[in-house]
């Protein structure tokens, strides 16, 4: 048997091979794709084969996403009543916000029979065309034949004349007409009487063309506005051309009406074919259950997001907060970074002769031994190889406000200075700009500072320092809720810079949900393996021991999802990566200890030291 | 030396012909594999070579491959002893500048930094190579021309090409081909039948799908093209394509069992 879990990570890939667009994979009786899933059984179990059983998955692949591929979705209904006069004699429907298809349908008497018609015909038509495209797959289609229905006769013909490689979806309409005729009377309650799956998907595929509509008609009156602008600048106040005006007017109310049909669909189909996390890729991760001592296959599902700037403020704070003193932090990294080159003499080629070298062979010559040949010298860069990942705790106790005290870039100012440069006194400063400081005073303290915001600044310091150190680094948010919804938040890849958009990214950061941390470990630790650095740092920060909803079978037991995570961890460790924890929770002691590797976590009393304890973690970990 | 082979995709020969009428120094910009090597050889045989070339050059294309181990010295030329003395050996780049030729750096970012600002001073109005070493200071021939390449996809933010290097160069940017001009170029490079080609150009598309996928790259023209050369030898579709595509996109083992995957539904 195969299981749609195991066969996921090749097949979502397989997918977005064949597609062109990444879907997520999800269990379900659909025959076909929509923009962002594919419908496929838990499991599979035709054949004793595995690798059979395992092509099924995507030879259906293919042929859902055939639907897209071939036309069926580009069923326009002017089109199709222009060229089948047969369909023209039957009564048209009147317009509403349905889609073709359904409009199609409607022409009929009983239109839950031509949609059962039109969707066997047009699968075999589709079908058909995948084969010819994907010929490879015709083995693994001839052996499924025996479990497939053998349909009535009318409809065996149709569907063998839909097989020429020409046929399209209006070929499909003309034999609906024709079957439709010649079983109606029979067939006439069969079916549902709502939209098919195939209806919805073409609705979906509509609302693509209205949003590139939106653009368009926002993008004219960004021109207009120009146009009016130039207009008033020419002719003087008052005297603007009116006639720009108007059509201006007309077309806002025009943007706006589309604008009010994007929203509404966009909720019709968000309601029939459930959240798209359009934006997001689905993973499978396992669980470990304590419980059973074994893994639940595929337990959780973890959507992967990247992190958007939302209220620019946001970022502005936490620029604010961090300024001072990032250059300092900065400068304590950069330390212990190798610097310059190295030379290395007596090598076999190298840009100079090494002289020493060089006399040694001569001598060696003369008295007639033999003589070692490496008489350069090279110069080597000395490098790093670190790559840190940085995991924050989103849930929604890091909403809760941090204990009193001073600022957490003031606690770290604070160690700078012990480090060697004052900040707060702008004079001791031995760097190049003494009024650096001056320039960016200390912002006042917010009234309330929660947890969160400690989080951030901490790690938007910690990627000030890295960027002076050269390390790269990720920076990434968890949280969710139920397993079959763990988030896992981008904000900032390894190969990207720290620039305006990672800082937004980072100070868009907000508490959210639960805390299972088991898969965003999992997660993290895959990603970082996939980067490859030869020291690699996983880095957790959380607030609390891991909690959700249905983290273990009770849910005020902590046992099982501490359990799950010590032994996310241990498997990170066992690949090589270096973990830590940090917990601003002071009851922290009693879990961490069972949770961590060994001396891999700390627990800080007061949140604002959260900082500091980061940098200190940090130079242990990848002190090489 | 007989042609060779290149199709072009767009105004890159006459846009080429036209820099090197003013001696501009040219930089190609685009991933591995997609033909810039070929289309630096078939332009130095259209300016020196084909019969109504302007010039004649026995050895008209200096190539260096660019690696990060690559300094000046390699670059410039270094002394080498022999028997009792050290003799002074020119590099690949100032035999180029005294001969005249076209010297090609592929991957520029890949080598160290002070290469790339060695050749700042050849791609101005100054056109000379100071070579510390011999204390010469070289001015380059009337016919000598600069030309780098550099894959903005997957070097890393670090080996980015500094903006001082890219400002001195007319850029020109080149991608795969669409499906039917790649099959084209397939079929006459490895020689196997139209409609093989055809599938094998339609397979690059669907592995390109997949670029973000740890091969920012895809697959090159040139493994497709390898894979149409083991064909052409006997060898059948879908082995031929492991060899050549599936084994070098990726190192990670879903990534290529996908990739394996695609190539077993497309071929019949």
């Amino acid at each position: 048997m195969a299981h749609l879990t195991d066969v996921e990570p090749t097949l979502s890939l397989f997918a977005q091979g064949i597609g062109g667009r990444y879907r997520h994979l999800r269990t379900g009786e659909e025959d076909t794709a929509d923009l962002s899933h594919l419908h496929l059984p838990a499991s599979i179990e035709l054949f004793t084969d595995e690798a059979w059983n395992e092509a099924t998955y995507r030879l259906r692949t293919l042929v859902q996403l055939g639907f897209e591929a071939f036309g069926t979705l580009d069923f326009d209904l002017g089109h199709a009543r222009k060229h089948i006069p047969e369909l023209v004699e039957r009564p048209a429907p009147t317009a509403g916000r349905e889609s073709d298809l359904t409009a199609l349908f409607g022409h009929f008497e009983a239109p839950a029979v031509a949609r059962q018609l039109f969707h066997a015909l047009e699968r075999a038509r589709v079908e058909a065309r995948t084969l010819a495209a994907y010929p490879g797959a015709q083995k693994y289609h001839a052996a499924l034949t025996p479990f497939a229905e053998t349909p009535p006769a009318p409809l065996r013909e149709a569907m063998q004349r839909l097989k020429a490689p020409a046929a399209t979806v209006y070929d499909t309409v003309r034999e609906v007409l024709l079957c439709y005729q010649a079983l109606a009377p029979a067939a006439a309650s069969v079916g549902p009487e709502f939209p098919g799956q195939l209806e919805w998907l073409q609705r979906e595929a509509r609302l693509e063309d209205w949003r590139e509509e939106l653009d368009a008609a926002t993008a004219e009156l960004a021109t207009l506005a120009l146009l009016d602008a130039d207009d008033e600048a020419q002719v003087g106040e008052g005297q603007g051309d009116g006639d720009i005006r108007d059509v201006g007017k007309v077309l806002v109310a025009q943007r706006d009406q589309l604008k009010r049909r994007i929203d509404m669909e966009r909720a019709a189909l968000r309601h029939r074919l459930g959240d798209s996390h359009e934006t997001a890729k689905s993973f499978h991760y396992d669980e470990w259950d304590y419980l059973a001592s074994a893994y639940k296959r595929g337990w959780c599902r973890l959507f992967e997001e990247t992190l958007t700037a939302s209220e620019p403020e946001d970022s502005e704070r936490l620029l604010a907060a961090v300024r001072p003193y990032a250059k300092a932090v900065r400068r304590r990294f950069e330390h212990i970074r190798p610097s310059g080159y190295q030379r290395i003499a007596k090598v076999a080629d190298g840009d100079e002769l090494d002289l020493a070298a060089l006399v040694d062979v001569r001598a060696s010559l003369r008295a007639g031994v033999a003589a070692d040949d490496r008489v350069y010298s090279r110069r080597d860069r000395l490098r790093r190889d670190v790559g840190a990942a940085f995991l924050v705790d989103l849930s929604a106790s890091t909403d809760d406000p941090a204990h009193d005290g001073e600022s957490p870039a003031q606690a770290a100012g604070a160690q700078a200075s012990a480090a060697g440069a004052n900040l707060r006194d702008p004079f001791f400063d031995d760097d190049d700009d003494p009024y650096a400081a001056l320039d960016h005073p200390p912002p006042p303290a917010p009234e309330r500072r929660r947890i969160i915001d400690i989080e951030k600044e901490a790690v938007a310091l910690m990627a000030t320092a890295l960027e002076g150190l050269g390390d790269p680094y990720a920076v990434y948010g968890f949280s969710g809720y139920g397993r079959d919804c763990v988030e896992f938040y981008v904000a900032k890849e390894f190969e990207e810079p720290l620039n305006r958009r990672t800082l937004d990214a980072i100070a868009a950061m907000k508490p959210k949900r639960s805390t299972r941390m088991g898969p965003a470990i999992r997660h993290a630790a895959a990603k970082l393996r996939r980067h490859g650095a030869a020291l690699k740092v996983l880095l957790i920060v959380s607030d609390g021991f891991p909690q959700d909803c249905d983290y273990g079978p009770k849910r005020g037991d902590h046992e099982y999802g501490l359990r799950d995570t010590a032994k996310a961890i241990a498997e990170a460790e066992r690949d090589g990566i270096n973990t830590f924890c940090v917990t601003v929770d002071r009851s922290g002691h009693d879990y961490l200890r069972r949770m961590c590797a060994e001396a891999r976590y700390m627990v800080i009393e007061e949140t604002e030291q959260l900082p500091t304890a980061l940098q200190k973690a940090y130079r242990q970990l990848t002190r090489v | 030396m007989s042609e060779p082979y290149y199709l072009p995709l767009a105004d890159e020969v006459a846009v080429f012909e036209a820099a090197y009428q003013s001696r501009l120094p040219v930089l190609l910009k685009g991933p591995t594999g997609c033909g810039k090597t070929r289309f630096i050889e078939h332009m130095a045989w259209r300016l020196f070579e084909a019969v109504e070339a302007p010039r004649r050059l026995a050895n008209p294309l200096v190539t260096v491959s660019c690696h990060e181990d690559l300094t000046a010295t390699d670059l410039v030329g270094r002394y080498l002893l022999r028997g009792d003395e050290t003799v002074w050996q020119d590099g690949p780049l100032t035999q180029a500048v005294r001969t005249g030729a076209i010297c090609y750096l592929d991957e520029i970012v890949e080598a160290r930094n002070d290469t790339t600002v060695l050749v700042h001073s050849l791609t101005d109005h100054r056109r000379i190579l100071p070579i510390d070493k011999t204390g010469e200071l070289l001015n380059a021939h009337p016919d000598f021309l600069l030309v780098i390449s550099y894959n903005p996809g997957y070097q890393s933010v670090l080996k980015d090409l500094k903006t001082s290097t890219r400002q001195r160069f007319v850029s020109l940017s080149f991608d795969y081909p669409d499906a039917e001009r790649e099959a084209e170029i397939v079929a006459h490079e490895s020689g196997v039948a139209a409609e093989a080609a055809q599938r094998l150009a339609f397979l690059g598309v669907k592995i390109r799908n997949l670029r973000e996928h740890g091969f920012e790259e895809g697959v090159s023209t040139r493994l497709l093209i390898y894979a149409g050369e083991l064909m052409k030898r006997g060898i059948g579709a879908r082995r031929a394509c492991d060899l050549a595509i599936v084994q070098a996109v990726s190192d990670d083992a879903t990534v290529r069992e996908a990739v394996a995957d695609i190539v077993d539904v497309v071929w019949p």
